[in-house]
């Protein structure tokens, strides 16, 4: 986390996808970085690679991992992970991030984030396996909380005091995905405005942002329309309470004109040099 | 709580239906015949049902959309039963099947209906063997793939490229060929063997 302190502010930018790669490199000055899905080259043919050659020398990139299942209690997948690592080597990022999530369990692959337990015995596996990681890969990593589509029973907390401590413990920085924030405050029928002070602020290196909807009364970080009002509200209370390095929008669905997704990272820009973030 | 047997068994009810539907039914039970002792069984009986089906749908959703960007066009030919066929072939396959081995199971289940005249159009069976090819070449470093078809899919996909609609169409036996060599980039082209 220290290491990460002194790291010049990377701006705002965007959650890589295929279909914008025209329109990105022809407002390339507009989108200050990008994050790149790990998983999508790893084991890839000459095209990919070449693909990823190219990002990178117009690009700073932040590898952003599925399938690292930090929290599964039988351990890291050695070899997934060594496919990171030569990712990470090859890209020579300032820092790259994975979910706080498990994806992986008894032999099968879920296919998908699955919440943690919020218990003490879920932050000692999610311990020992950052510290797993760390011995292969020596780039900082930071960790993102994830929408509780199924909160698991038992729980001994919740969710702002386990992520607080699993940071702290782990002394990992925070990728914090606002969506996420309030897509699970609103599940729940929380109030995320009362409870601003109990998230560890001060941890964030990166943010998310991204569109959801709601479905049968329940809403889904579907990153598939335009940023709410209340997220955008709950990006600036985050912003202004941490030293966030760099803010990425996400969009995988319905995709819009690219002006609208260059509105939203404009948005967000103004939003970190309100409070001082970037120049 | 032993959160290795706990996970497992989550991942079970997420990823299989049948033992979705047994925990449904009988949740203390389902958590026994998943493996857990008694207590642990007893706190994944308070899993929100609710949440539960919302998450598997998720999980198959999420499955069918990544399904259509790889295999877009045999997508766009069959509309809304894409998702059907994709679930159906799925079923047939062991866990840690790779992308390619699902497009393959796809487009082999396309092929024997198409064959037997159980889907429209009859070409779609061509189509997903020929979209799958490329699927598989996008993950081989290198390697020869050499497939013969009924139709002519290179008109046929490029047709539905271009957002056309293609409908009945005329066999013409077809070859195609994929190939890469070592570090390399794909070579890809199809030839109508009949005029």
């Amino acid at each position: 986390m220290a290491a990460l302190a002194d790291l010049e502010p990377l701006g705002v930018g965007l959650g890589y996808r295929a279909a914008f790669r025209a329109d990105l490199f022809a407002h390339r000055e507009l989108v200050d970085f990008l994050e790149v899905t790990a998983d999508h080259y790893f084991d890839v043919a000459q095209e990919k690679r070449d693909e990823l050659d190219l990002l990178s020398r117009h690009f700073t990139l932040i590898p952003h991992g599925l399938e690292l299942s930090i929290g599964s209690a039988e351990g890291i997948d050695e070899a997934y992970l060594e496919k990171f690592a030569a990712l990470i080597a090859r890209l020579d990022p300032p820092y790259w991030s994975e979910h706080l999530a498990f994806t992986r369990a008894g032999g099968l692959s879920i296919g998908h984030l699955a919440c943690l337990p919020y218990t003490s015995e879920a932050i000692e596996i999610v311990l020992r396996n950052v510290e797993t990681v760390r011995k292969t890969i020596k780039v900082p990593l930071i960790l993102e909380n994830i929408t509780a589509t199924v909160l698991i029973p038992g729980a001994e907390m919740d969710e702002p005091e386990f992520v607080a401590t699993v940071l702290k413990e782990a002394d990992c920085g925070w990728l914090c995905d606002v969506t996420n924030l309030f897509t699970n405050a609103f599940n729940e029928g929380r109030d995320i405005a009362c409870e601003l002070d109990r998230w560890p602020w001060r941890r964030i290196v990166q943010m998310h942002f991204a569109g959801g909807r709601v479905s049968d009364g329940v809403m889904i970080d579907s990153h598939d329309g335009p940023t709410s009002p209340e997220v955008w509200r709950l990006l600036e209370a985050a912003v202004a309470r941490s030293d966030v390095k760099g803010i990425i929008l996400e969009r995988d669905e319905r995709l819009p004109p690219f002006q609208q997704l260059l509105d939203e990272i404009g948005e967000a820009r103004t939003i970190g040099r309100r409070h001082g973030r970037w120049p | 709580m032993a959160l290795g047997e706990l996970q497992s068994a989550l991942a079970r009810l997420f990823t299989d239906e049948a033992a979705r539907a047994d925990f449904l039914c009988d949740p203390r039970a389902a958590g026994r015949t998943l493996g857990l002792d008694e207590s642990d069984a007893e706190t994944l009986a308070r899993l929100a049902p609710r949440a539960l089906r919302q998450f598997a749908g998720s999980l198959r959703a999420k499955s069918v959309a990544d399904a259509r960007r790889r295999m877009p066009l045999t997508a766009r030919a069959l509309g809304e039963a894409f998702a059907d066929h994709w679930r159906d072939a799925l079923a047939l396959l062991s866990a840690g099947a790779s992308r390619a081995d699902e497009a393959h199971a796809l487009a082999a289940r396309l092929a024997a209906l198409a064959k037997a005249h159980r889907v429209a159009p009859e070409w779609i069976g061509d189509l997903a063997r020929y979209e799958a090819a490329f699927v598989e070449a996008a993950h081989r470093r290198f390697g020869v793939r050499v497939l013969l078809f009924r139709f002519p899919v290179g008109r046929i996909a490029a047709r539905l490229q271009d957002g056309g609609a293609v409908g009945d169409c005329a066999a013409k036996t077809t070859l195609g060929v994929w190939t890469r060599r070592p570090g390399g980039r794909l070579f890809h082209r199809v030839w109508t063997l009949q005029r």
